[in-house]
């Protein structure tokens, strides 16, 4: 797509003038305000923008095109050349007013479009590169060519590699800076979200409505905030409401059962003090009912009682008279009893002093030998014994032998001498206890045993042996046995003497047998008399009869002395009844004056006690009245100024508010990771070709200027200048920025163009380059025009000479 | 007799989601007041029937009540009937009744207790039944007394209540001292003054009518359809009613949608609002629409015409959305560039994203 002509009849100053152009380098040299920059407005609006606009915006867009000289109308018409050498011509007139202009567009195949709207859209179609593109890139005005330069300046003094440079740079072509955009959004984001939690979807740290950030939240929170504040006064608000119907409740019932409870009161209360006589009367009549009833028992049972008495006395009387007999009766009983005791008595002493005789008898005549008698015998015997053992035990033996017949004189002791005839030759023994004396030819030879005492204990025995025989003489008796039998049966005889007497003594005790015998007989005879039991049952029989009445006459007079301690007389009786009779009719008639009990009550006292529970009811009513308007008041203290209904229509808008936040900030966090993920996206290669092309165009123009450019591999990491310093963007010069500015235009626009053909428009591209980069320029120009058309636009002459195959065009 | 009968002003509401017509809403209900009061004396009513909810809170201030008072002292007719409804209710101990009491004309009653009233003391042949509410939330209605009333034929009978009535207004968990048509009817009165329900009903009153509940007299909020009414009810000596429908408010609440795709489109809605009838409106106006961006910003620079010639608007364009089309993208982002690459990348469907970082764009390109 090329450019042919360009008419402008009129548009802005220019009334009439048509533009033919070549399809290479075409220079329109002009002083400065010759018109170059109405031609450039020309074919852009001529390309770009509708005719059907309305006033307002006619005037906007277009509004600065109109001649200063007057006129409602503009007009331009350009021919273009499509890849197939064909035409397009397109007319556009804008007229003031509102869609007041018209345009026509002619196409290759003759076919012609008037509909405004279509036209441009036709356009738009034919048209190598987007409209935007157009505008930023091919037909980017003084200003626009610029621009690159003025934001690759921005970046200082944040140093970037090329690629990221020139990346940006086309991505920031139009005018949108992105780290601005990244800042817009950051800022934004934070404005929505700000101490809220996305993953809790609740504010940061659990910081609810109860713990709330005071300052520097976000949209989000402040609405949640104000929602959830909301929420809980209407929670307060509804409370506060609840709790005060529930008091006033209360207290209406209380009132209202205080109310009732007056009305009742107020209609029972005048009848107590009637009622409370009715009852001390009705009391008092009872009671006396209750006397005279006594009374007139007490005044028939007196007189009976009275006789009583007189009928009992002589049965008693006679009953008493009965028991002495009997008692006297009974004290004979027990005399003839005494009279056989003392009977038996004298009997048994007698027995008794028989015995005692017959055994002091026995005991005289028998052989009189005491045991003191029998112990002296047994002394001596045994004294005896013992000296013959003696002397036996000193036994000798004497064995004679003699050579001739001899005699010899032997005496053994305590016997006579005898003579002994011994034989020659032969042996005489003898044998003799103790020792014994032997008498040989004049000699005596005493022999005995031991210390030779023998003779005296022979001696001894014969005396004692002596005694023991006087003593038998003088007890009559031959041994010791017989003494021993004989004192045996004295002894026998003695104690059956002392048994007969201590017997005797015991059964006459302290008695004394004469006595008794006096006294037996001055009880006399007392055989017709009966004996005691008989007498006893009767007499028992006699008592209970007697008792029976006494107590019978005891209780009537009991009774009698009762009453009359209470009433003196029957008399008195009689008289007090009268008086009760009277009185109670009194009351009765009392009575009847008084108020009755109302219907459902039982008794006065049932009443009396409904009228003070009724009382106390009032009483306690109006306490828990004042109680209930006392805590009325503290809660009305702290009433909210606003109903729930009309909180509740507020925090639903507030909910809605919050949700309509809460989504406009999740749209913006979509477009923030969107964002966000596309910048990642983009890698050094996205745009490798365009830098290829860049360093190209750009080496071409600097000549050996920039011959220190750092390659990696074939793409430049750093531009460095000559003295080795790394270049940043406002260290070039202002002729340099120009050339930078180029060969960037040259590159963007065989990026956008690829094979496709196309136009720029350059205005004075080379006004601040040295005469040497301005050479390097032109010739870069022409190479680039060699592909692509191009319009350069210039108010220096001088620099169009630099240019060679060119159609020159002056304004 | 002339019946002027209204219900639910609620003053004291406080309108705090409406920070801009708050103080003029606030004075309104008690101006509404003043002119009720003048438009029952101009139509000779005898009676002046606040069915309820005079209003919004028993925490009144005293000035408050007193203005009201005032007010309601001016009626000229024979007498005039104050029930407490369920936000005024009335209690034993009532510091907001007891003060109305306190300023209140010999002929304004406060229909407090469930007790007939004979209206012969102030020359009408009338007996009223008020059913007062005692409480905000009641799950039975105050009106079962009524109907085991003697009544003659002689004289008019009035019942005049406050709460819900079932099928016309909503009380979903029966809180609101809620009513039957049917247990009305059965009543044995003449006619039923009531109150609550903020819309009118019925809407056309008929001969056989006897239920009236006017509704609001001045409009409280964008559920109020109506303009604020008042009812009229004249009844002859057979008894039977005529009941005319009076526009009583001066404010509106009103929503308003509009989908706007065209340029003509904003400016009929911009010549819409320019009617008179909207200065006096709270207008919650919602836009939806898809615009072309001129158009578009043609909206966000005009749409502060609407703001100003209403009361208060709450404005919700969220819908109304710049046409962002590949061809507009296209127009406007050189190919490649970072805008136009992130508006491309956006699916057309996802309108809120491409809508917001178009504009987001927008403002970083100043």
């Amino acid at each position: 797509m090329k450019l042919k002509s360009i008419k402008l009849h009129p548009f802005a100053g220019i009334r009439e003038k048509e533009i033919s152009l070549d399809a290479g380098l075409n220079v329109l040299l002009g002083p400065n305000e010759a018109g170059k920059s109405t031609v450039f407005h020309a074919i852009l609006n001529g390309l770009l923008t509708t005719t059907y606009l309305t006033a307002k915006q006619l005037e906007d867009t277009m509004g600065s095109y109109f001649p200063v000289s007057g006129g409602d109308t503009i007009r331009v018409s350009l021919t273009l050349e499509d890849e197939n050498e064909s035409e397009i011509r397109i007319t556009k007139t804008w007229k003031k007013g509102t869609r007041s202009g018209s345009a026509s567009l002619h196409l290759p195949d003759g076919s012609e479009i008037t509909d405004e709207e279509e036209v441009q859209n036709q356009i738009e179609e034919l048209l190598p590169v987007s409209p935007a593109t157009i505008r930023t890139i091919l037909l980017a005005d003084q200003s626009g060519l610029h621009h690159t330069i003025r934001e690759m300046e921005k970046q200082n003094p944040v140093r970037k590699e090329l690629g990221d440079l020139l990346r940006q740079n086309l991505m920031e072509t139009g005018g949108v800076s992105v780290d601005r955009f990244r800042e817009l959004l950051d800022v934004r984001y934070e404005d929505f979200f700000k101490r809220w939690d996305r993953d809790q979807d609740y504010p940061e740290n659990n910081r609810g409505i109860n713990h709330p950030y005071k300052v520097g939240v976000g949209k989000i929170l402040d609405a949640y905030y104000i929602k959830e504040q909301l929420r809980k006064d209407l929670g307060e608000a509804q409370q506060f409401e609840n709790k005060l119907d529930q008091l006033n409740e209360h207290l209406s019932g209380f009132i209202n059962r205080q109310k009732e409870r007056k009305e009742e009161y107020e209609k029972l209360e005048p009848l107590k003090k009637g009622i409370n006589q009715r009852k001390d009367k009705e009391q008092q009549a009872e009671n006396a009912e209750l006397k005279k009833k006594s009374l007139l028992s007490v005044s028939k049972k007196w007189p009976v009682l009275e006789d009583q008495i007189k009928t009992l006395e002589p049965k008693k009387k006679e009953h008493q008279e009965k028991i002495d007999k009997l008692q006297e009766e009974q004290k004979k009983a027990q005399n003839k009893q005494r009279a056989e005791q003392l009977t038996a008595k004298i009997k048994k002493l007698e027995e008794f002093s028989e015995k005692v005789k017959d055994a002091k008898k026995e005991v005289d005549e028998a052989q009189k030998i005491e045991p003191i008698d029998i112990q002296y015998l047994r002394k001596l015997n045994n004294e005896i014994g013992n000296l013959k053992s003696r002397i036996d035990g000193a036994r000798l033996t004497l064995r004679i032998v003699s050579e001739s017949d001899q005699t010899l004189g032997f005496n053994e002791a305590g016997k006579s001498e005898e003579d002994i005839e011994v034989k020659a030759k032969k042996t005489v023994e003898k044998k003799t206890s103790g020792g014994f004396t032997l008498s040989i030819d004049g000699v005596k030879i005493d022999v005995f045993s031991g210390e030779g005492d023998l003779e005296k204990v022979v001696k001894s025995v014969s005396e004692k042996e002596q005694d023991l025989k006087t003593q038998f003489e003088k007890l009559g008796v031959e041994s010791i046995q017989s003494a021993e039998s004989l004192a045996g049966l004295y002894s026998q005889n003695k104690q059956q003497l002392n048994q007969a007497e201590s017997l005797y003594k015991s059964e006459l005790g302290e008695d004394n047998i004469e006595a008794l015998k006096e006294e037996l007989k001055e009880l006399g005879d007392l055989d017709q008399v009966r004996s005691v039991s008989e007498i006893s049952d009767d007499l028992v029989d006699a008592r209970t009869v007697f008792e029976s009445l006494k107590k019978d006459a005891d209780t009537a007079q009991d009774q009698i002395t009762e009453w009359q301690k209470e009433y003196e007389s029957v008399e008195d009786v009689i008289m007090e009844l009268a008086e009760t009779s009277k009185l109670l009719k009194d009351l009765k008639a009392e009575i009847e004056k008084l108020p009755e009990l109302p219907a459902g009550y039982d008794s006065a006292d049932e009443f009396i006690e409904k009228v003070e529970s009724l009382d106390h009811e009032i009483r306690d009513l109006a306490q828990e009245i004042s109680e209930k308007k006392i805590e009325k008041v503290n809660l009305e203290k702290d009433a909210p100024d606003t109903s729930s209904e009309e909180l509740q229509k507020m925090m639903e808008e507030a909910e809605s508010e919050f949700e309509r936040t809460h989504k406009e900030g999740e749209t913006l966090s979509k477009v923030r990771e969107r964002t966000q993920s596309l910048l990642e996206a983009m890698d050094a290669n996205t745009y490798s070709g365009l830098e290829k092309s860049f360093l190209r165009w750009l080496q071409q123009m600097v000549g050996g200027r920039f011959e220190e450019i750092n390659m990696n591999g074939d793409m430049p990491s750093t531009f460095k200048t000559d003295d080795g310093r790394p270049l940043t963007y406002n260290l070039l010069s202002h002729g340099t920025k120009d050339t930078v500015a180029l060969a960037w235009r040259f590159a963007l626009t065989e990026h956008f163009l690829q094979k496709l053909s196309g136009f720029i428009i350059l205005d004075d591209p080379m006004v601040d380059m040295d005469p040497e980069r301005r050479e390097l320029a032109t010739k870069a120009i022409e190479e680039f025009a060699k592909d692509q058309q191009v319009l350069l636009m210039t108010c220096h002459p001088d620099h169009q000479q630099y240019l060679k195959s060119q159609n020159l065009v002056k304004l | 007799m002339k019946i002027f009968h209204i219900a639910d002003l609620h003053l004291g509401l406080r309108f705090q989601n409406h920070p801009e017509a708050q103080e003029t809403l606030v004075q309104a209900r008690y101006e509404s007041l003043e002119k009720l009061v003048g438009m029952a004396n101009e139509k000779d009513a005898d009676i002046l029937a606040i069915a309820g909810d005079l209003f919004d809170k028993t925490s009144m201030k005293v000035s408050e009540i007193q203005r009201a008072v005032q007010a309601i002292n001016r009626f000229e007719g024979n007498v005039v009937l104050v029930l407490p409804g369920n936000h005024d209710y009335i209690t034993a101990d009532s510091p907001l009744w007891d003060r109305f009491k306190k300023d209140a004309g010999e002929s304004v009653l406060v229909l407090g207790e469930k007790v007939p009233v004979d209206l012969s003391e102030y020359d009408l042949s009338a007996i009223v039944y008020p059913a007062p509410c005692h409480a905000k939330h009641s799950s039975e209605n105050a009106i079962g007394w009524v109907k085991d009333e003697e009544k003659g034929s002689e004289k008019i009978h009035i019942g005049i209540a406050h709460g819900s009535i079932e099928g016309v207004s909503p009380d979903f968990d029966q809180r609101y001292y809620p009513m039957t048509v049917r247990e009305l009817q059965d009543s044995g009165v003449d006619i039923w003054l009531m109150g609550h329900t903020h819309i009118t009903w019925p809407e056309k009153p008929g001969k056989k009518d006897m239920v009236f509940n006017p509704g609001t007299p001045e409009p409280d909020g964008f559920d109020c359809r109506h303009e604020g009414h008042a009812f009229l009810h004249i009844i002859d000596q057979k008894k039977s009613i005529q009941t005319e429908i009076l526009s009583t408010g001066s404010y509106r609440f009103l929503r308003v949608e509009h989908t706007l795709n065209h340029q003509s489109d904003i400016e009929k809605l911009l010549k819409e609002f320019q009617k008179e009838e909207y200065k006096k409106s709270v207008v919650k106006l919602s836009v939806a629409g898809r615009l072309d961006p001129d158009l578009y910003d043609q909206w966000l620079e005009q749409r502060h015409q609407i703001r100003d010639s209403v009361l208060e608007l709450k404005l919700d364009d969220t819908n109304l959305r710049r046409k962002v089309t590949e061809e507009q993208i296209r127009k406007e982002f050189t190919e490649g560039s970072f805008p136009e690459q992130l508006l491309s990348s956006i699916p057309e469907e996802k309108e809120d994203e491409l809508q917001m970082a178009y504009e987001l764009i927008r403002e970083v390109k100043g």
